[in-house]
């Protein structure tokens, strides 16, 4: 079965039988509960601990950070995130002490019982409080980022208008339907073992070595099925791996750590809050001289990923369109909050929500349709992105943008009156795109191994790191495989991401698994090939060239006439050799030059490009919005698997809805106020629509048959087309997501009273002046 | 104390406290673990089984108060008949993470057997649609799920 | 301090006498507990103020079911949402009941959660309370030392989710005298989203018309105040008047004199205000549809 097919998910029959083996269903014989005693202050030292009598402390273990054999410390870009607080905290929750136990309630009660005195020290919480304070404190926020391209002050002077905007969003929790847990153990050799859901076995694996002090070959990571992630599994679990690992440790056996719900929510990453401001000179036809963009992230208490977060957003900023001149000036800054980390986009739906708000606010000024203005500024093959970068590879901003627009009705929506029915309509445009791959000369660093290996009974096993969260690595993996080779699909197989077999492929991030780890699977698989070809022409006489893979045969390729089965063929290749593995690098495109200072150059080795059209009604009587229609159109270059990158376009959108309309993080000195389903609303059944979805497909040239990235591409479109909907609908501008009925109540009645200010001041001002202008 | 009940056809006969949720009497002492637990507040749906033919929420059912209940769980649905809603399923792509999944399927099937008993057409996507909003789902945006409902439907009525 | 599960005892009465036995001999020792929708996820959260035990009244069968008398509909304390929800008498004479049910979290709630305990439990976002405000309710107590005793609706509930029940009794059924021809009753709620939701406003409204005239009328609202509210001076603004959708902005005013509503995570008072205005004007546009 080939690339291009929807073949059904190789883990389906099991999931679906409810046999697929989450972390929380494994039960090691004798193992104990994990429970994490937090911070409940956002700054300040720790004054006193204390074990109230009436838990029988002799039943449990207790650990702290003087237990930890290693650097008190969970590695990343940066080295400031510490494992356990000692004696200093920094946000609400922070971990202090780690508890384990028998029984899994009693051990969550033992870890509530514990008394903390604190010294309480001032704490800044808001992204706001962080820019007024230039907020520095503690630890070093990352250095700003800036992109300059053009003369800006030419740019402007050209403008007959200069539009401003400034767009705000706050937090957005993944809520994966999997929480965050690890099983961990030590081994009779002083090898520590975690099995945990997770994206990143290697990045696990880094920060076992530095907490344990240990070596690659005493620190084993194994990824377990994963129940959902959307990069928040990207770099909490490796704190979560090193506190089972040392509960483990002290307990002398099997220790599992999986947080609640509750817990979840309170105590692991989030989006990162952003406020961006866009400057943009436009002329009366609608096209733009020249941008200025102002982008703020609000990083929390540790740095975890928030330089790379802050550069992807810089880099995206300018969204798909061409600008004379343009400016991105981008900063983290620290809060004594949670720390916030990846989550699917990274940076790109925050720039997202502002470039496309931002440009129905222009098409409002103006008096022209959104999708006029999108037209008349979009980027083309030949042009040169933002960063410098010239787009070699096809650029479908206009055709995704025509087709989403075709399918959607778009046109006829525009038209129509906005009340029907006793319902508001409305209907609003997301376009945008999402470059693959780590930024820059990422990929070269990471010089992502993949392993290939031919089983004595002539099955092919890939070896790599990508771990399987839903998105379909198992499947897609052997479709790209099974292609090169020219065999069947069911006789290839992923091997389970355990860091004891497994080489070192990067993480299951940047939408980078299909695009470059599947472009190794692909150069593998033909490499495989050519080795069996090589191996049968030795056996069976003539050169490699006459020979050819088949199904589940070695034939003639001549003919095709079977000459052995790939089973025996494997056999007499272990006979000969002992074993068939074979591993290879990826080699990134020599030709890409990239400047990370000046932020300058080939962002990515390829962009996705990408279309959404919503259409909502919104009743007058409680101003309720709701997406009635999406249609939307993406460029994922050759589309591997349709019925998977389907799933993953429509649950992107969802996601994107989600955080368009209803999901919002309250928070009271640093602590989150909403850490359940009850109030963090994500989107039911009935709150959306059915999605109309459908690819052009422009071939990379160096993805795996073409292929690019799809994972975060589809976050960044429909919040905004949400909330350009609603501004069409109602005549109201909202720029904070999520755009609620309140914020738009709120909103509505601030313009009516503008309104009545401005006539007022009209009328006044005539009278005062005495009629002179 | 003593609660006796029927899963997935067997009886079983257990000492426990009767506060106990039922979901933690399937998952730990019954060693039932395709029942998930997404939130343990009956918002998510993940740990919905069947009782008596009703879908409910396991993590709110104090297990004294299925005495004498039968209980169907993922592991269950095909012996119970459900298989083609499993089938489609894995077919349309209406599993991504499986997280969900089990309790999707658990809800799908009761919101078939009610189709059944009222004579209502079960082929209708906003049914479906109503019939699963007690189902959280953050993969797919259930569009897959609920075209796999619709099939699976259709397969079971022949 | 939460008490685990496992430590709480767990009395099964099989019968009413049984169950009544038991809350006269444990009192506040024990927890009466009907679907567990509300009481499992507070003994979670550590809202419950560790209960020693818990008084199930899930399979008390004398507690279930929907009657239908010559004057009156009984439903039992234990009747779940699912099947009053499904009920062709409430359709037929309590409609907005009916209406309600539907709408009270999803299907696996719906299927486990009792009026009883959506009325104990005393929520001011008890999706069942604003239709029993304006219906005329009357909430059937038993204990063993006193036998029955009937408390109006409006008479139950006497502050933030306080109750006049006693600590030996127990709600067993809820009467609802059949309305007058010609009455229509309907519900509304708006939540942070269409399904699985906790309402951030909700209203009942009961109306019969004599002609176009609104000769009789009931309005209550949910989540605007601590308990569940009727508004009287809303009331007597809209009785006489032609009914007609437009009604809702002419009383707004003392509509919202009425109501109490707080900003909260869920939503504004602001919000609530206007939306409440808002439901108003949907009962009585849906009102106006129904008598053609």
């Amino acid at each position: 079965m080939s690339v291009g097919e929807s073949v059904a998910r190789k883990d389906g029959p099991d999931k679906v039988r409810g046999r697929t083996r989450f972390v929380d269903d494994y039960q090691p014989e004798g193992c104990w509960f994990g429970a994490t005693v937090r911070s409940a202050i956002p700054h300040g030292r720790i004054r006193q601990i204390r074990f109230p009598s009436e838990i029988p402390w002799d039943r449990f273990v207790v650990v702290g950070a003087g237990d930890i054999p290693g650097r008190n410390c969970v590695p990343f870009l940066t080295e400031d995130l510490v494992l356990l607080a000692d004696g200093y905290v920094r946000h609400v929750n922070e971990p202090i002490l780690l508890i384990a136990g028998p029984d899994r309630e009693a051990v969550h009660e033992a870890a509530r019982a514990v008394e903390i005195e604190y010294e309480p020290l001032p704490a800044i919480l808001t992204l706001d409080e962080a820019m007024a304070a230039g907020s520095t404190e503690g630890c070093a926020v990352p250095r700003p980022i800036s992109i300059v391209r053009g003369d800006l002050d030419e740019g402007f002077a050209q403008a007959d208008l200069v539009v401003e905007g400034t767009y705000e969003v706050g937090h957005q929790e993944h809520v994966y339907l999997e929480t965050n847990g690890f099983i961990a153990w030590w081994e009779p050799d002083g090898q520590v073992a975690v099995r945990g859901s997770l994206q990143c076995p290697y990045y696990v694996q880094r920060a076992l070595k530095m907490v344990f002090d240990l070596p690659d070959d005493k620190v084993r990571v194994i990824a377990a099925p994963t129940g959902g992630a959307f990069g928040g599994k990207e770099d909490f679990p490796s704190m979560l791996a090193c506190h089972a690992a040392l509960l483990s440790r002290a307990a002398g056996r099997p220790v599992k750590v999986v947080y609640d719900r509750r817990e979840d929510f309170t105590s692991t990453t989030k989006r990162h809050p952003a406020r961006v401001h866009y400057r943009t000179g436009v002329r009366k036809d609608g096209t733009f001289t020249a941008c200025s963009v102002e982008f703020a992230l609000d990083g929390g208490a540790y740095i975890t990923m928030s330089p790379v977060v802050l550069s992807r957003g810089v880099i995206h900023a300018s969204g798909p369109y061409y600008y004379p001149a343009i400016e991105v000036r981008g900063r983290c800054y620290a809060t004594h909050t949670p720390p916030n980390g990846a989550f699917r986009g990274f940076g790109v739906p925050q720039a997202f929500f502002g470039i496309e708000r931002h440009v129905d606010r222009i098409a409002a000024r103006l008096g022209l349709d959104p999708l006029e203005v999108r037209r008349r500024n979009l980027l083309k093959q030949g042009m040169r992105t933002a960063t410098g970068q010239l787009l070699k590879e096809g650029v479908s901003a206009a055709e995704v943008l025509a087709d989403a627009v075709a399918r959607s009705g778009y046109e006829e929506a525009r038209r129509k009156p906005r009340l029907q029915d006793g319902v508001l309509h409305g209907v609003g445009i997301g376009l945008y795109m999402h470059g693959a791959g780590f930024t820059g000369s990422g990929e070269a660093r990471l010089k992502s191994l993949v392993g290939m290996r031919l089983t004595p009974d002539g099955r092919v096993e890939i070896l790599t790191a990508s771990t399987d969260m839903g998105q379909g690595t198992l499947t897609v993996f052997p479709q790209i495989a099974a292609r090169a080779m020219n065999v069947d699909f069911d006789r290839v197989f992923v091997a389970e991401p355990d860091t004891g077999r497994v080489p070192d492929s990067g993480p299951t991030v940047a939408s980078r698994t299909v695009t470059i780890v599947g472009r190794v699977v692909q150069q593998l698989g033909e490499d495989l090939a050519a080795r069996i070809r090589a191996f049968a022409a030795e056996q069976f006489g003539g050169d490699q060239e006459d020979y050819a893979l088949s199904g589940d045969s070695v034939v003639r390729n001549s003919s095709g006439e079977p000459v052995a089965s790939l089973a025996e063929v494997a056999s007499r290749m272990h006979e000969a050799w002992g074993d068939v593995y074979l591993e290879r690098g990826y080699r990134l495109n020599p030709e890409i030059r990239w400047d990370e200072a000046r932020h300058e150059g080939d962002a990515y080795p390829v962009f996705a490009w990408g279309c959404v059209v919503v259409e909502v009604t919104v009743d007058p009587d409680t101003l309720e919005i709701h997406p009635v229609r999406v249609t939307a159109s993406h460029d994922i270059g050759t589309v591997v698997n349709p019925t998977l990158a389907a799933g993953q376009i429509e649950g992107g959108i969802a996601q994107s809805i989600g955080y368009g309309l209803f999901e919002e993080v309250h928070w009271n000195a640093g602590e989150m106020l909403n850490p359940g389903f009850t109030n963090y609303i994500i989107p039911t059944t009935v709150d959306l629509p059915d999605m109309d979805v459908g690819f052009v497909e422009n071939p990379f040239s160096d993805g795996p048959f073409g292929a690019k990235g799809v994972g975060e591409l589809p976050m960044h479109g429909a919040a905004p087309a949400l909330a350009n909907a609603v501004a069409h609908a109602t005549g109201i501008e909202v720029d904070q997501l999520p755009v609620t009925p309140e914020r738009l109540l709120a909103a509505r009645l601030e313009q009516e009273q503008r309104d009545t200010w401005e006539a007022l001041g009209a009328r006044g001002g005539a009278e005062t002046r005495g009629g002179t202008k | 104390m003593k609660v006796a009940f029927t899963i997935n056809g067997r009886p079983h006969d257990l000492d426990v406290p009767g506060a106990r949720r039922l979901l933690d009497v399937l998952r730990e002492d019954l060693g039932l673990t395709g029942t998930k637990e997404g939130c343990g507040e009956g918002e998510c749906g993940a740990c919905s089984v069947l009782v008596d033919g009703e879908v409910v929420n396991a993590c709110l059912i104090p297990v004294a108060q299925v005495q004498g209940a039968d209980i169907v769980t993922v592991e269950g649905l095909e012996a119970a008949g459900g298989k083609p809603l499993q089938d489609a399923f894995v077919q349309l792509g209406a599993a991504q993470c499986g997280a969900c999944t089990p309790g999707m399927l658990m809800a799908a099937y009761a919101y078939y057997q009610a189709c059944a008993r009222t004579g209502e057409d079960p082929l209708d996507r906003d049914r479906i649609r109503a019939a699963l909003a007690g189902n959280l789902c953050r993969c797919t945006g259930y569009q897959k799920i609920i075209d796999a409902v619709w099939t699976g439907c259709e397969a079971l009525r022949r | 301090m939460n008490r685990p599960l496992a430590e709480i005892e767990f009395f099964t009465p099989a019968t009413l006498n049984e169950a009544l036995a038991l809350r006269d001999a444990e009192r506040s020792r024990a927890l009466p507990i009907a679907g567990g929708t509300d009481l499992m996820v507070l003994q979670r959260s550590g809202g419950l103020g560790a209960p020693r035990a818990f008084l199930s009244l899930w399979g008390v069968e004398d507690l279930r079911g929907i009657t239908l008398r010559e004057n009156r509909i009984e439903i039992g304390a234990t009747t779940t949402f699912a099947q009053i929800g499904r009920s062709p008498e409430i359709d037929r004479h309590v409609t907005a009941l009916g209406e309600a049910a539907r709408r009270v979290g999803a299907v696996q709630i719906q299927n486990r959660a009792t009026i009883g305990g959506n009325i104990v439990n005393g929520s001011p976002a008890g999706d069942s309370l604003p239709v029993l405000a304006v219906v005329n309710a009357t909430l059937v107590l038993a204990s063993k030392a006193r036998g029955l005793r009937k408390v109006p609706f409006e008479a139950f509930f006497t502050g933030y989710r306080q109750t006049v029940l006693q600590d030996d009794e127990l709600l067993v059924r809820i009467e609802i005298p059949l309305p007058p021809a010609d009455t229509w009753t309907g519900f509304e709620k708006v939540g942070s989203r269409r399904a699985q939701t906790i309402s951030k406003v909700m209203a009942a409204l009961r109306v019969r018309l004599e002609g176009d005239k609104i000769a009789d009328v009931a309005f209550a609202c949910g989540s605007v105040a601590p308990t569940v509210i009727r508004l009287p001076r809303t009331e007597a603004r809209l009785l006489g008047r032609p009914l007609s959708e437009h009604l809702a902005d002419e009383v707004a005013d003392t509509l919202n004199r009425e109501i109490v509503p707080i900003d909260d995570l869920r939503s504004t008072a602001a919000y609530r205000r206007f939306v409440s205005v808002g439901l108003l004007r949907r009962l009585l546009r849906r009102c106006a549809q129904a008598s053609g």
